[in-house]
């Protein structure tokens, strides 16, 4: 059976008695959604480029949850246009909802979907599929952060009181702790996006072009990586956590498999905060052999 | 504000304040580290068929089993890293996507990772 979040119990009732069923249901959707947020947590892909990234080169999917379809760019320039097509379809490119030149910089393109733009629908929870067109640069290298959508219902953490062993537990106080599991477990059901690997037969490297890029939300102590080098006399693979080299292996074809405490970084680099979003790098040589990234994730165990 | 997942209790166990109090420290710490935005976000494409392709030939997707039905773009196989289950292969109808049901294969459990190879895109949905 898929890992589901199991269902919060129901409202309670003064005067009626406390079950162990009620609180293992109730612990058990909150162990479910701290599962979906402190368990596998694995990166977005950052593509980049300078060239022409034409919408037959790329496909994005998405199962359709909120109406507010968001491009967001950590770079693009003036000289650029991007367009945005969408589909239910993978066989075809889709409708063009989007065609715009850009500013310089980090942006964030909106589309509001329940407007049906160019004429394109999507049901809730259906499948649709994200292409774009991002034209060429003469002024530096693109960088597509993610494409996301986002509810227009912000989170709001409850305010929910500390209890002691003194504490009456009053039916306010149980359904305050219900309301919180609902609102939890109708945000966070579990994902399943892939992890981008990588298989490179030649040099990519550098702060600015390298593509084998990602980013995370710094979340758990344990980050995971599993590679095979090529072989290259010069260089070895480098990763780069926020631009700092965080540790080189050497180019011999051998395959690493490990994980960064990032409690404990090599070098007595600094842990990222908490919930901060973090970007890797990898610089990757080859002179004979290819490199394969398997995975890169952070884990809550080693 | 770290998260301990909160044990079960047995009927005619004592519930102290403490099990309470541990739920309410987990759900803290669980909207503190969502933050304020509720987002669904996209799964990105096999680079092997992406502008980097002269470079990228044989990149793919790795993936933690967590729902029932694999769907995928283009022809490819579904992989054990270990090498020990034989791979699946995969092969998209002339119409749609390919859908793949995933419970089928019998090495593949819940929560162990796979790769998908070869095709252009593919991701895991709990409904078709």
């Amino acid at each position: 059976m898929a890992q589901l979040i199991d269902s919060p119990p129901p409202y309670v009732d003064t005067g009626k008695f406390l079950s162990a069923y009620y609180t293992n249901q109730l612990a058990g959707v909150i162990n479910g959604v701290g599962g979906t947020v402190f368990g596998a947590n694995v990166p977005q892909w950052i593509d980049t480029g300078e060239n022409t990234l034409n919408e037959t080169d790329n496909v994005f999917s998405l199962v359709h949850k909120y109406n507010s379809l968001k491009i967001k760019f950590d770079q693009v320039y003036s000289d650029q246009v991007v367009r945005v097509y969408l589909s239910t379809d993978d066989n075809k490119t889709g409708i063009k909802v989007y065609d715009s030149g850009q500013p310089t910089g980090a942006t964030t393109i909106t589309i509001d979907l329940s407007t049906n733009p160019g004429g394109f629908t999507v049901d809730y929870n259906q499948l649709y599929f994200v292409r774009l067109y991002i034209s060429d640069t003469s002024a530096g290298y693109w960088r597509l952060n993610k494409i996301y959508e986002l509810n227009s219902s912000t989170i709001v953490k409850p305010t929910l009181s500390d209890i002691t062993s003194s504490t009456v537990i009053t039916k306010t106080y149980l359904d305050s702790l219900g309301n919180a599991a609902r609102d939890l477990r109708n945000r966070l059901q579990p994902s399943s996006i892939p992890f981008v690997g990588f298989n490179i037969r030649s040099d990519i490297a550098g702060s600015s072009n390298s593509y084998v890029r990602y980013k995370m939300k710094h979340i758990s102590r344990w980050l995971h990586y599993g590679f095979q080098s090529a072989n290259s006399a010069s260089n070895g693979t480098k990763i780069y956590m926020n631009g700092t080299l965080l540790q080189s292996f050497s180019n011999n074809g051998n395959i690493y498999v490990g994980a960064f405490d990032m409690q404990n970084l090599p070098g007595g680099i600094a842990e990222p905060s908490l919930g901060a979003e973090v970007e890797f790098r990898w610089d990757v040589y080859v002179s004979t052999g290819y490199f394969t990234l398997y995975y890169f994730w952070e884990l809550p165990y080693v | 504000m770290s998260f301990v997942p909160t044990d079960r209790v047995d009927q005619g166990d004592t519930v102290s304040h403490a099990t309470f109090q541990q739920i309410k420290d987990n759900i803290y710490a669980v909207y503190d580290m969502i933050g304020t935005e509720d987002i669904n976000v996209a799964a990105a494409y096999n680079p092997e068929h992406g502008i980097h392709f002269l470079q990228t030939e044989g990149s793919f997707l790795t993936i933690f089993h967590t729902y029932q039905y694999l769907v995928f773009g283009s022809s490819g196989q579904i992989v054990d890293p270990s090498g020990v289950g034989d791979p699946i292969g995969l092969s998209d109808p002339d119409k749609g996507f390919g859908i793949y049901e995933l419970e089928g294969i019998g090495w593949l459990t819940y929560g162990m990772m796979y790769r998908v190879e070869g095709v252009t895109w593919a991701r895991e949905v709990e409904y078709l």
